[in-house]
């Protein structure tokens, strides 16, 4: 689990963007911190200064909803602060909790690339910060900065090869009928 | 005989309130472009610029060139393009304009010639007196000489549109400078619930602008060079003119391609070029069949597909409240807006808030 990030001074960027001018130098602590992001792993460091300015950062309140099962979805996000409840929704069965994500942790990226609907829903356990990449970062990403796009896409087809590896295994047990427990 | 198969109640539904959805936007936007079209014409053109060289200051982007710098460089390249363009070509532009205002009495000789059987259908149904003032006024523009502006309030006239293309260049430059960050703090303002569907929204919208846009522009110049090169090996007078004016009215489909290659048409029936009206005529035709099959798929794809009548109705509604430029704006706009509405519905029914 990461360490949040020190907060800094609560400035609405609209305002110190094309007002005030004052620069509360976010992007140079955010890309510190998301050099330690898993995800983000031999990406440059003048790249993640980049990221950290693509990146939106959105506040949760704890049980608020980030997505529902079903939504279309259009990109990922990454664990700052808190913690997320990822659950399915089972017609039957109600809610089932698939996992808890922990700062530094990402979900939701299969969507950032077949776009389709959420696969499960996630919901703020307590309060968090949470950065989301959506397609049209990546697509500026890809455009600006090509080194970290790549970077940035080999992580997360890691990521992704890592989960399928994880749920075949896991489904092998299942027919086997040595399921380990809730998932 | 087999039965029709009658579309599901939902379906029929979806279609109304997506029917609904299009003609609410449509009035929205329309009666906005109404009330307030000197404010919004210089936001919405330096939102299309900004996204017509967006590329160009990415590109630099990623050589390390500060936006802020690439969005001055990129705008003060464009301008000091424009201005060269202008000082440098204006004695050739005002050389043909005399040129065609000292033929145009002949021009018109000839056009009364051939037209004599119309002009005496026209004689019948409109009074005479009517008649020859139509024709002396005809007269009088087309060989009126000396400084475009006949007078000082003529000048002042023009100032309007100085202070919107300087407004245009200033929207532009913060929106290639800051784009980003304005979005990303804009999307701030939008609850958790909305913002990723506003930020779908916007993405999608925008992608779809700049396709076009820039798709559109290509095929324009492509026209226009075509056509003004054709136009010069068939020894037509003031090719390069009739080609730009060709590229430009290339914008509006349908209409365009046909009011495009009319004045070589005309200058052709008049006597003003050797080669005969029907040749340049096939010409032109043969452009279009080539723009039409290779070109536009190529630069624009299928983005736009608008009935003909919206065409139609959108080119004289932008007439109506943008003249020349109006007309030009009108069919994208229009075209934008279905996709603007296509797309919310679409985000509307995906997150379930429809």
């Amino acid at each position: 689990m990461l360490a949040p990030e020190p907060s800094g001074e609560q400035v609405h960027p609209l305002w110190t963007d094309l007002v005030s001018r004052i620069r509360v130098g976010r992007p140079d602590r955010m890309s510190e911190w998301l050099r330690r992001v898993p995800l983000l792993e031999g990406t440059h460091r003048r790249h993640l200064s980049h990221l950290a300015r693509i990146l939106h950062r959105r506040r949760y309140e704890a049980g608020e909803v980030v997505f529902r099962q079903g939504d279309v979805g259009s990109g990922m996000y990454i664990v700052q602060t808190g913690r997320i409840r990822i659950v399915a929704e089972d017609p039957v069965r109600g809610e089932i909790q698939l996992s808890i994500l922990d700062a530094g942790q990402c979900f939701g990226e299969m969507s950032l690339f077949d776009h389709g609907p959420r696969s499960a829903s996630a919901i703020a356990h307590e309060d968090s910060v949470l950065f989301g990449l959506f397609e049209g970062d990546l697509d500026q990403l890809e455009r600006t900065r090509p080194q970290a796009a790549v970077r940035l896409l080999h992580n997360l087809s890691l990521s992704v090869s890592l989960r399928l590896r994880h749920t075949n295994e896991r489904l092998r047990d299942i027919e086997e009928g040595s399921a380990r427990g809730p998932y | 005989m087999e039965t029709p198969i009658r579309k599901p109640l939902s379906a029929r539904g979806d279609r109304l309130l997506l029917s609904f959805w299009i003609v609410l936007v449509a009035s929205i936007s329309v009666f906005l472009l109404v009330s307030a079209w000197m404010l919004l014409a210089p936001l919405v053109l330096g939102y299309l610029l900004a996204i017509l060289l967006s590329p160009v200051a990415e590109a630099m982007d990623r050589r390390r060139v500060p936006r802020t710098m690439g969005a001055f460089l990129v705008l003060g390249s464009l301008a000091t393009a424009i201005a060269m363009v202008v000082v440098m070509a204006s004695p050739a532009i005002f050389h043909q304009i005399q040129d065609f205002r000292d033929h145009s009495p002949e021009y018109l000789r000839s056009a009364e010639e051939k037209l004599s059987g119309l002009m005496v259908l026209l004689g019948r149904l409109v009074p005479a007196q009517e008649l020859d003032r139509a024709r002396e006024l005809a007269v009088r523009r087309l060989t009126s000489h000396g400084s475009p502006f006949d007078s000082l309030h003529d000048l002042l006239d023009v100032l309007p549109l100085l202070e919107n293309a300087v407004l245009t260049l200033v929207v532009a430059f913060f929106l290639l400078a800051r784009g980003s960050e304005i979005r990303r703090a804009f999307m701030l303002l939008v609850p958790n619930r909305y913002f990723e569907m506003m930020l779908r929204l916007l993405y999608r919208v925008q992608r779809q602008t700049a396709d076009y846009l820039r798709g559109q522009c290509l095929d324009s110049i492509v026209n226009g060079i075509l056509i003004a090169i054709a136009l010069t090996v068939l020894r037509v007078p003031y090719a390069p003119f009739l080609g730009a004016f060709a590229g430009f009215a290339n914008a509006v489909p349908f209409l365009g391609p046909l009011v495009g290659g009319l004045p070589a048409i005309a200058l052709a029936l008049v006597g003003a070029s050797a080669t005969p009206w029907w040749v340049i005529l096939a010409v032109l035709g043969s452009i279009h069949m080539l723009d039409n099959l290779v070109i536009y798929p190529a630069t624009v794809g299928g983005s736009l597909r608008l009935p003909a009548w919206v065409v139609i109705l959108g080119v004289a509604l932008g007439n109506h409240l943008g003249g020349v430029l109006g007309m030009l704006v009108a069919v994208p706009a229009i075209g934008l807006a279905r996709g603007f509405v296509l797309e919310l519905h679409e985000n509307l029914r995906g997150f379930r808030i429809l």
